[in-house]
Formats: structure tokens, sequence, C-alpha cells
């Protein structure tokens, strides 16, 4: 029981410090898929991560403008039926080829056999 | 780095008229001869720059997470201080005789070199102005 909880205090604290950085990774798989504003990538993130990610959507945007003054995302106006234009969100052939790159060096390494056996040990 | 923002903007456009009240008082100050009013004057100026700056500062750091230390701030403060002074210096408003305008230009001068050189090594942390750090947190 003791046991029990200690793991799942420590799982906790693992998941926590894993998480951090890991938006920016949702976020371009979001904008990888298709075009999407922010309540539609903060939508993307919750489901596709099946509820372990979150995001608030002020954190989105200050995230978003960042990348857009790096020239890894940008946006395009699109008219709505009701109220002000949204900004669709889109990568940039810079942040393609980063994603890429990212994709290829920490993520691939996952679907490397022998991991895959470890981790379904 | 983006140097301009909308919030530096802001802060310009807030300084210049807060500069320009500030030269204009104090130049009424000086012509009544009143300390008084004029030590006021520079400690409302003071203060008042100070708190447009901290908030416009607060609200560009939250917004866009620009690092800078402040440099662009004071960059902006000191032109627009130093060209709103000699301005009203030659449009023959009662102002500070023109040695000591001098003088305080270039110390304070100095102190934006320094700023400067700090900027300069802080740089090396960024892209683009962000933390490296911090990109992608």
């Amino acid at each position: 029981m003791e046991n029990n909880v200690i793991i799942d205090e420590l799982l906790n604290a693992w998941e926590e410090t894993y998480k951090k950085g890991q938006l920016t990774f949702w976020v371009f798989l979001a904008l990888k898929e298709s075009n999407k504003c922010v309540e539609d990538i903060k939508e993307f993130v919750e489901t596709v991560s099946d509820g372990t990610m979150s995001c608030e959507e002020q954190s989105l945007y200050r995230n978003l403008r960042k990348f857009q003054h790096l020239e890894i995302v940008a946006y395009e106006n699109k008219k709505v039926s009701k109220g002000p234009d949204r900004k669709y969100y889109y990568l940039t052939e810079k942040g393609k080829i980063l994603f890429k790159r990212f994709v290829e060096r920490n993520i691939m390494i996952f679907s490397n056999k022998s991991i895959i056996n470890l981790l379904t040990l | 780095m983006k140097l301009l923002t909308f919030r530096l903007g802001q802060f310009a456009i807030s300084a210049l008229l807060m500069t320009v009240l500030f030269r204009y008082a104090l130049s009424l100050s000086i012509g009544v001869e009143s300390a008084l009013a004029s030590a006021l004057c520079s400690v409302m100026y003071f203060c008042l720059m100070f708190l447009v700056g901290w908030y416009f500062g607060k609200k560009e750091d939250e917004e866009n997470g620009i690092y800078d230390i402040g440099f662009r701030f004071h960059l902006v403060t000191y032109i627009i201080c130093v060209g709103v002074g000699y301005a009203s210096y030659y449009i023959d408003l009662n102002t500070e005789n023109i040695r000591a305008m001098t003088i305080s230009t270039i110390c304070w001068g100095i102190g934006l070199l320094v700023h400067l050189i700090f900027f300069v090594i802080a740089k090396k942390r960024t892209i683009k102005g962000y933390v490296k750090e911090d990109i992608f947190e």
C-alpha cells in the first residue's frame, strides 16, 4: 500500500518533468496534420495525447507568437461566420525541417525493434 | 531579434508625451523660480516614467518573452529624454544650462554603453532575442 503511494508520487513527479518541453511537439504535430486555430490545436493536443497533455489557450498564443517571430510558424487569416477573422497557424518550411529533424533524432528511436521489445517486456 | 514591438511603441509614445509635458512644466517652474515646483515635477516625472516602463516592460515580457535585459526600453528612454531636452533648450524653454545638459547626456551615455555591453553578452544566450532554454518550454 505504502509502496503504491510512493510509486504514484514518483510517477507524478517524473511525468511533470517529462512533460516539460513536450507541448511544442504536440503543437507541431497538430500543425503537421493541418492548419489550425488555437482552439483546434488545444483540442487536438488533448484528444490525441489521450488527455495526458493539457494546455491553456494563453500559453498556446504566447508560444505561437514566439514561434512566429522565429519563423518556424506562420498564420493566415480566415473568415468565420461570426466574429472577427481567425488566425490559422501552419508550419513554415523551416518549421517542417526542424520538426522532421527533431522527430528523427528523438522520437523515431522508439520505433527501434530492440527498444520496442524492451518496452513490451 | 525583433527590435520594434507594439509594447515598445506604446512605451515610446507615452514617454514622449510625458517628457514633453515634464519639460513644459519644468520650464514654467523655472520661470517662476520655484525650486519646490521644479523638484515636484522631476519626482513625479521620474515616478511616472518608472511605472510606465515597468508596465509596458512587463506586458512585453508576458506577450513576447524577448530577452534584452531592458536595453531597448533604456535606449528609447535615452533618445527621448535627451532629444526632448535639447529641443526644449533650442526652442527657448527654461531649462538647465547647456553644459549641465551635455554632462548628463555624456554620463547617461556611458551608462547606456555599459548596458549595451551587458546586452551583447546576454544576446549570446539567445536565438533571435529568445533565451535558448526558454524557447521550447
